[in-house]
């Protein structure tokens, strides 16, 4: 870890001192334990802010899907990129959000990002000293003692069955350690609520949503949400109520991800910011699988994709209509 | 006229018990949902955590959502949502920490103005009691001392208990606290100087885990020049997602929205948070707020500036919510160490 | 809402999106051809069945119908050549979605229909009602008049 950090450190200097960004957004520690937090230099000697570890989980392609306040005039934006952020990126690109010539991209292959509050958990409240890592492990030093973790055994659900842990699109590519990645296609979290019954689905999904609070956090973590006037905050006309209720927090977030199909990742930001730990992912997953099933698409993998909704086959099944032509 | 009284661990669930049984008691509980809060039917019930809660307790008093009123057109009825209050029951507000209590103490500032009452708010403030518990551990994220709260203020609270070892000591602060107290029927027993002496104890030991987090001094100074510099950085890493407004427990900004079917309808107020465009769009398309910075200075503003000329207080209570749920770890604690170390 | 129909058989309540130059059409031949079939439907008429955005459908859901209808040109004879190609790939995703999380596949149906189906379009409202009709009141996803989250 400490060997890609300080590569990292090397490379953003060289992007900086050579003028070929006026910007670059990575991590930096975070001010909670186990966190790091996104970090925006501008600056030669800031440099040393940056940092690469399990616990850089912000996909900060969200930071691209509007204009930054405080760009430098050398408008070009260096930007760290995990596996499912760069797709993230592409996708951003292919959407026409960003220019492909605005960006420079650091990729790293990503080993997985560790789930801080479940390691939190299991730690009930020591005083976090230091952290260290190494290929496989993570060990925590606390108050009176340290513990040892397999990274593997707490990383992100998103994490866990992740297909693309290179970056797709890059300019430099970092290598952490040896990485070979065993997805399992279609997702087993899937696989397992489409066997239950249809009344029983029902019921999880308004169980698991009837804690939001239209907090509209997933909406903003998401690089996807982008549209300047979203359809939850349009009053001309006013689609759905703006309150907690049970019909308008079902409306948003059905909506939500239903534009979500074709471009979702799977790179799990909007789990990770929900503040109730709502299960997003075991709604938002099925349309990346069933959109790959269907369509053979998975977005974000080629500069040279067009939008699943923005292209048809004429050989598209139909199975589904009401009649059979 | 406050009183110390004592309670031993084995008579402090029939203290609660009485409670339950002469008032409504709402407290933390193992399942409170989006709420923060669950109806007490048992002392069992009542789950206190360490530090803060998950949730504030604004959703008690200002819900967040409450139908105003509903009306029907053609029937031309208007049914205000209205209470009835039963004469010496009270809706006991229990488990506030004493920076949850502030807080209902600066929404009272907002909210209870003779000339401009919320009457939904006010009706039912004014028959609700706050007992609220001091802080024996607080959380790394507390900061209460740094916004001149403290693990055991009173403001706020109609009665504070503090959890000692082996005992609780009942202290009763307002006129209200001391009949909910006396109203119970039960014998309580005076604090002792040594139950007193423990209780010093504890609380200088519970400040002495709170580390400063920055300091106001120079704060107002620094927050009088609106067009600074810095807020370009300050909100950079922010992304507009509103959790800092919606479990902050001083946040009170609302929207109001008719909601209509045919000739039915509801007015309904909900909670809205001025870190979402849609806050200060104008019917023309123009948006003073444009972007995250000057969304980001409104909410600093808002509660250490704008609040300190309206109030003579300022808006936060240093619970450390904002900060432990932040998708992006936005440390408020950093921005305002920030601004005041600006030069 | 329903609670005064109680004497009455339930009779759902449909949103029909039919596109104005097929399944629209086909609408009309029916009435012109005085076919008849169920009166539950409520049509609201679009350019193209590619305009239909999800966001309409859920909110008839919402607006308290009991069943969604969306029927547009058959591929190959959209108006605007590829609208309805578009639209079969997002109805596509929707049907799986709401079949996911436990909406009855039955209530959303699609169907093309052309300008010179009147007989198949009294067929299909009659299918699609029917179908409904057997599934009850959609109630879970209507607009609330007051439960809030738990």
């Amino acid at each position: 870890m400490k060997r890609v950090q300080s590569e990292l450190v090397e490379n953003v200097s060289k992007l900086l001192r050579e003028n070929k960004v006026g910007l670059f957004i990575g991590y930096q520690d975070g001010s909670l334990p186990l966190r790091t937090s996104p970090c925006f230099v501008t600056k030669h000697e800031d440099v040393q802010r940056l940092v690469w570890n399990s616990f850089c989980a912000n996909n900060l392609s969200v930071y691209l899907k509007s204009v930054l306040p405080g760009l430098p005039a050398n408008g070009r934006i260096g930007i760290l990129c995990k596996g499912c952020d760069s797709r993230s990126l592409v996708n951003l690109i292919v959407e026409k959000q960003v220019k492909r010539e605005d960006v420079v991209i650091i990729g790293i292959s990503c080993p997985g990002v560790v789930n801080t509050d479940r390691l939190l958990a299991h730690l009930e409240g020591k005083k976090i000293v230091d952290v260290e890592e190494n290929d496989e492990d993570i060990v925590v030093k606390f108050d009176g003692g340290e513990e040892r973790f397999a990274r593997r055994d707490y990383l992100y659900e998103s994490c866990l069955n992740c297909a693309y842990p290179t970056p797709s699109v890059y300019d430099i590519l970092i290598r952490v350690g040896k990485h070979s990645p065993k997805p399992v296609f279609p997702d087993p979290m899937i696989n397992e609520f489409n066997k239950k019954s249809r009344t029983e689905r029902w019921q999880i999904f308004e169980q698991e949503l009837s804690r939001c609070i239209r907090c509209y956090a997933c909406r903003n973590a998401c690089p996807n949400c982008y549209c300047k006037e979203c359809f939850a905050e349009q009053t001309k006309p006013r689609w759905f109520g703006l309150t907690n209720e049970h019909s308008d927090v079902f409306f948003y977030h059905v909506v939500r991800i239903l534009h979500q199909a074709g471009r979702c990742v799977d790179c799990g930001a909007c789990v990770r910011a929900c503040p109730e730990n709502i299960n997003l992912r075991l709604f938002t997953r099925v349309l990346v699988d069933e959109v790959k099933e269907r369509f053979g698409y998975e977005p974000g993998l080629s500069l040279n994709d067009s939008s699943l909704l923005a292209t048809f086959s004429t050989d598209d099944k139909q199975e589904f209509m009401a009649e059979a032509d | 006229m406050a009183r110390d009284c004592v309670v031993h661990n084995k008579d402090f669930d029939r203290f609660l018990a009485l409670l339950i049984e002469k008032h409504s008691v709402f407290g933390p509980s193992d399942n409170d949902g989006s709420n923060g809060f669950t109806r007490i039917e048992t002392p069992e019930q009542i789950k206190l955590h360490r530090g803060v809660a998950h949730f504030s307790f604004k959703n008690f008093f200002f819900p967040q959502t409450e139908v105003l009123f509903s009306f029907d057109l053609a029937s031309k009825k208007i049914d205000a949502a209205n209470k009835e209050t039963e004469d010496g029951k009270y809706d006991i507000l229990i488990g506030l920490r004493p920076c949850d209590a502030l807080a209902v103490d600066l929404l009272d500032q907002v909210f209870v103005v003779p000339d401009t009452k919320d009457v939904y708010y006010a009706e039912r403030r004014s028959k609700t009691r706050i007992i609220s518990f001091a802080c024996n551990e607080p959380c790394a994220t507390c900061f209460c001392e740094s916004v001149g709260c403290a693990p055991d203020s009173e403001v706020g609270a109609d009665v504070i208990i503090y959890v000692l070892k082996d005992r609780y000591i009942i202290r009763t602060v307002s006129q209200a606290g001391e009949e909910l107290i006396n109203g119970t029927g039960m014998h309580f027993d005076a604090a002792s100087e040594k139950d007193r002496a423990e209780k010093e104890q504890m609380m200088t030991d519970a400040k002495s885990q709170l580390t400063r987090a920055f300091s106001v001094d120079e704060l107002d100074d620094k927050l009088a020049n609106f067009d600074a510099s810095y807020w370009k950085q300050i909100c950079q890493k922010c992304i507009g997602c509103g959790i800092c407004t919606y479990f902050c427990p001083t946040c009170h900004c609302f929207d109001i929205t008719d909601d209509t079917e045919g000739s039915q309808g509801r007015r309904i107020r909900t909670w809205d948070s001025c870190m979402y465009p849609l806050f200060t769009l104008h019917a023309s398309g123009h948006n003073p707020r444009p972007t995250k910075k000057e969304r980001m200075r409104q909410r600093i503003m808002h509660k250490f500036s704008y609040s300190m000329q309206q109030y003579g207080r300022r808006l936060c209570v240093g619970c450390g919510r904002c900060v432990v749920h932040c998708p992006v770890n936005l440390d408020l604690r950093a921005v305002i160490r920030e601004i005041t170390e600006a030069k | 809402m329903n609670e005064e129909n109680r004497a009455q058989p339930f009779e759902p309540k449909i949103i029909a999106f039919l596109c104005n130059w097929c399944s629209y059409a086909g609408a009309d031949l029916a009435g012109v051809s005085r076919f008849q079939y169920s009166t539950n439907i409520r049509v609201i008429k679009v350019p193209c069945s590619g305009r239909i955005n999800p966001l309409y459908i859920i909110k008839a859901l919402y607006s308290g119908v009991d069943g969604v209808l969306v029927s547009g040109c058959h591929p190959g004879d959209c108006h605007y050549i590829s609208g309805n190609y578009f639209a079969r790939r997002k109805f596509a995703l929707v049907k799986r979605f709401l079949e996911y999380i436990g909406i009855e596949p039955e209530r959303i149906q699609f169907s093309w229909v052309s300008a010179a189906e009147g007989v198949r379009f009294a067929q299909i409202i009659d299918k699609v009602t029917s179908e409904i009709r057997k599934l009850g009141p959609l109630t879970y996803f209507r607009r609330d008049t007051g439960q809030k989250g738990t």
